[in-house]
């Protein structure tokens, strides 16, 4: 199969090297690799949402990223502006759209919400069964549009609200000299409520019900996965069961990776939520979620007020409100993936699947997945008269080439320079994005602290503990109490299983990760970046994370 | 106008800004208070204002004016270079000169120097900061002489006319006054906040330096060594650049220069250095009731306390605003300074 089936986004070292220096892997989404179909989608509809979001806000220096697709992984380079006088230009324009942010945060976030509220709305009533095949492929194109729209509001919030979390940190760095690898920072942006926090909760609530109605045995005794059948067969199960079914109907539209189409969602099957629901009541009795979040809430409180009463009281006023804006940062860093990208992806994938299963029904392909090894002008070339196609060749080509892609890694870069010259550039840009998640910085290593990994603080503290390693959702299954996650990244469908856990290392990611922000959330150290935890360290290990210093120990095999 | 037009700095306070502009009345109030200013005299508005009606200069000017519509005035750096050069085109009046002359002998025989090196300043009544030239290492009667008148010129540069159209100023007529003062051998020189400008925060106070003269710190071509010192505790935070370059004085003005291998990534002040321009800085801040923005220079030819001399200080611009709009556009100010912007 010639990789340009799939997308001119293909990375071609002899064409991208020219305009650009150097191009980096996204560590955090594309590791494992894509399926052709997502990685279609995000090489063309997050590519174009970081463009507009840079161009719509003027966004001084950087006009967002270019991106192409090497072997299912996403590789970015950052269009760096360097002309003063078009700096300057921008930079009139930017001033302008910053305003409504820093005026009033919560309406623009509002206004946009239900914007996407309301699609999402319209895409789940849409009758897949029922359906015609021309309103199926229109409902496709619906859930496209969807997608690429979404992508631009994230952006257009993202660059925003992560220069403000970076201004609250070099101004806490000025001002009192702790930045964001000190404990006391993150003190101050933790204990809110956001959505991904409600949903944590309603499943702790859900473990708590079970307890009541005396089904938890049936959850600790039984896998996940054979949870929902047994349910089924008594009165109180099936009554627990029509409230969770409610639950999911709102907020099961996630899958267990974010960035992919080709994972259920919890809606299609329940098993992870089954599993979150287990963890909590594997915690005991005396873990209370509630009384956590409180404890983090009355913290910031004091923390908050300690803090006001050493600024001066000039700078008060535009001090509070960055603080405030910072906080918003914190809560959007975390609850965006649920109502943006996961949603999306959900309701994208639900179309799909449709189109899968219709094109199997038509003889056209063998299983509903293979449309994840499709691209969307596939679908269009057959949807319309199925009978007269068939995919397997295509599928079978593409799902090969797909596993052979796992086999070894991407390099974490592609270029003509060295690693800090590239690095140089990407600073240039003074892209938040780039600074706060999807690169970060690089580790240092410390010889004189002797440690096995050396990476960066996504969330301080130090623990130790057995190593699980996470490669995919399955492996969640085997994590106990105190354990410590070690994964290439971790994803948004993950956190209720932070409850549960010690410590985190990851391969990738910054202090505005996943992994960092929920880990801080929930109180444990955390480690990122250390590119090879995932090879370094083996499951069952034990080891040390220090958050603090960033480093990672193996104590015995 | 009054027979005095010439006036030494111990002879002026901060009230004189409009007998001598506001650079001349803040050295005169630093020298009355005692605080280590170069030594130095001022010609008055008014002097300034002599010259160019003795000359016919003022005349001419207004002539050109009523030729240029009023919007190019501001903006086109040729028109404002035309009325400069018909300002230089006049030699200063023989006696005004006399004047100059006695009191520069005076001041060289103060300082034991024939010839003294000086500084001639440009001292507006309103401040308009970098719009004016200001000219160091003027030596001799003759050279004296040439750099008042072209100090004078300098009050046409477009952006000084461009202020003053903005601001509903005379565009055509607005004379300024002139400071002439011993330039320090200047082992190293640069500005002091009182405050930290960024944030506010009154228990910070950042100084930043270079080697040489000032003009190779505030000129900002170069990363110079800066330094943030926390008023409680004492303790001083530095960061030490490569310092490739410095302004240094170079015949009869000065240059851009190569800074010594060796001392490009040392510090360029010392401890007890640091210590003398944060006792300054304080006292100057209380003296002024405000935070202030100070260009200080360490002189080779004295030993500390005395080799520190205040060159200029002013009221620190930082936020203050209380009401929502200028809180709102200081916070967006800071985003851009701090982190969108090209570092």
């Amino acid at each position: 199969m010639r990789t340009y089936d799939i997308t001119p986004f293909e990375f071609d070292e002899a064409v991208d090297l020219q305009k650009y220096d150097a191009w980096f892997l996204d560590g955090t989404h594309s590791v494992p690799p894509w399926t052709p179909m997502f990685g279609w989608s995000w090489i063309n509809y997050c590519r174009h949402g970081m463009m507009w979001a840079a161009q719509k806000l003027q966004l001084p220096t950087c006009k967002g990223w270019d991106w192409r697709l090497h072997r299912g992984g996403g590789y970015l380079a950052v269009l760096v502006v360097d002309d003063p006088a078009e700096i300057a230009e921008r930079e009139k324009v930017f001033r302008k759209q910053l305003e409504p942010f820093i005026e009033d945060y919560d309406a623009v976030w509002a206004v946009h919400l239900e914007e996407l509220q309301g699609y999402y709305t319209t895409l789940r009533a849409f009758d897949i069964d029922g359906s015609t095949n021309i309103e199926l492929l229109d409902h496709l194109e619906d859930a496209f549009r969807l997608n690429k729209r979404m992508w631009e509001i994230h952006f257009y919030f993202m660059y925003v609200v992560f220069g403000v979390y970076m201004l609250f940190e070099a101004m806490m760095k000025q001002m009192f000299d702790i930045d964001d690898s000190n404990p006391e920072f993150h003190k101050f942006l933790t204990g809110f409520d956001n959505k991904v926090f409600q949903v944590d909760r309603k499943l702790w609530e859900f473990g708590k019900k079970a307890e009541d109605m005396g089904l938890d045995g049936l959850f600790l005794e039984n896998m996940p996965d054979k949870v929902g059948a047994l349910l089924a067969e008594s009165e109180a199960g099936r009554s627990w069961l029509a409230e969770f079914s409610e639950f999911l109907g709102e907020d099961g539209w996630r899958s267990q990776r974010m960035s992919e189409f080709v994972n259920p969602t919890w809606l299609e099957d329940p098993t992870p939520a089954y599993m979150n629901v287990r963890q909590f009541l594997q915690k005991g009795g005396d873990f209370n979620l509630e009384h956590e979040r409180a404890r983090l809430t009355v913290e910031r409180e004091a923390a908050e007020k300690e803090l006001l009463q050493k600024i001066p009281d000039e700078q008060k006023g535009w001090f509070t409100k960055l603080l405030r804006l910072a906080q918003r940062s914190g809560s959007f860093s975390e609850e965006h993936n649920h109502w943006l990208d996961l949603y999306t992806h959900a309701l994208v994938r639900r179309a799909l699947v449709g189109w899968g299963d219709r094109l199997v029904a038509a003889d056209v392909m063998d299983q509903v997945d293979d449309v994840f090894f499709l691209v969307p002008d596939e679908i269009r070339r057959v949807a319309l008269a199925p009978e007269w196609h068939d995919l397997r060749g295509l599928v079978a080509d593409r799902r090969a080439e797909w596993a052979s892609w796992a086999e070894e890694d991407n390099p974490p870069m592609m270029g003509t320079v060295t690693l800090e010259e590239a690095m140089g550039t990407l600073i240039r840009s003074n892209d938040p994005v780039v600074l706060k998640v999807v690169v970060g910085s690089f580790p240092v290593p410390k010889p004189e602290l002797n440690a096995d990994l050396y990476g960066t603080c996504g969330s301080p503290g130090v623990v130790e503990g057995r190593a699980r390693m996470v490669m995919n959702d399955a492996d969640l299954m085997a994590i106990e109490e105190g354990d410590i996650l070690v994964a290439p990244a971790t994803y948004p469908s993950w956190t209720a299983v932070f409850a549960l856990l010690g410590g985190v290392v990851v391969d990738r990611g910054a202090s505005l990760s996943h992994a960092a922000i929920v880990g801080r959330e929930y109180g444990i150290p955390v480690v990122m970046n250390t590119f090879e935890g995932t090879k370094v360290i083996k499951d069952g290990m034990r080891i040390r994370v220090d958050g603090n210093m960033g480093t990672v120990t193996i104590l015995n095999d | 106008m009054t027979d005095k037009w010439i006036y030494w700095f111990e002879e002026l306070s901060k009230d004189a800004f409009e007998l001598v502009g506001r650079k001349c009345a803040n050295l005169g109030e630093m020298t009355r208070s005692g605080l280590p200013v170069p030594p130095g005299f001022a010609l008055s508005v008014d002097a300034h204002r002599r010259f160019m009606q003795e000359t016919g200069a003022a005349e001419q000017i207004r002539a050109f004016v009523t030729t240029v519509p009023p919007r190019e005035l501001a903006r086109d750096e040729r028109v404002s270079q035309q009325i400069r050069d018909i300002v230089e085109s006049h030699e200063m009046p023989d006696d005004m000169k006399a004047e100059v002359s006695r009191e520069y002998c005076t001041l060289c025989g103060l300082v034991g120097v024939p010839d003294l090196p000086v500084a001639v300043r440009s001292s507006g009544a309103t401040s308009m900061p970098g719009a004016m030239e200001s000219y160091l290492n003027v030596r001799g009667d003759a050279q004296l002489f040439r750099k008042i008148v072209e100090v004078w010129g300098s009050s046409y540069t477009f952006q000084a006319i461009a202020y003053r159209a903005n601001n509903g100023l005379s565009v055509e007529d607005f004379p300024i006054g002139v400071a002439v003062m011993k330039v320090v051998n200047a082992k190293c020189s640069g500005v002091a906040m009182s405050v930290h400008p960024n944030t506010g925060d009154r228990n910070k106070m950042l100084i930043e330096a270079n080697w040489g003269l000032g003009e190779g710190v505030v000129g900002g071509s170069i990363t110079p060594d800066h330094f943030v010192i926390d008023k409680t505790t004492g303790e001083i935070h530095s960061t030490i650049s490569t310092k490739l370059e410095c302004v240094l004085p170079n015949g009869d003005g000065t240059s851009w220069q190569p800074v010594d291998v060796e001392l490009q990534d040392c510090s360029c002040v010392t401890e007890p250095e640091l210590r003398a321009i944060q006792e300054l800085a304080n006292r100057l801040e209380a003296e002024y009731g405000e935070p202030q923005d100070i260009e200080w220079v360490f002189d080779r030819d004295f030993e500390l306390p005395e080799s520190l001399r205040v060159v200029q200080t002013r009221t620190a611009k930082i936020a203050k605003g209380t009401d929502e709009k200028a809180q709102n556009e200081y916070l967006i100010d800071l985003l851009m300074s701090s982190i969108y912007h090209r570092k």
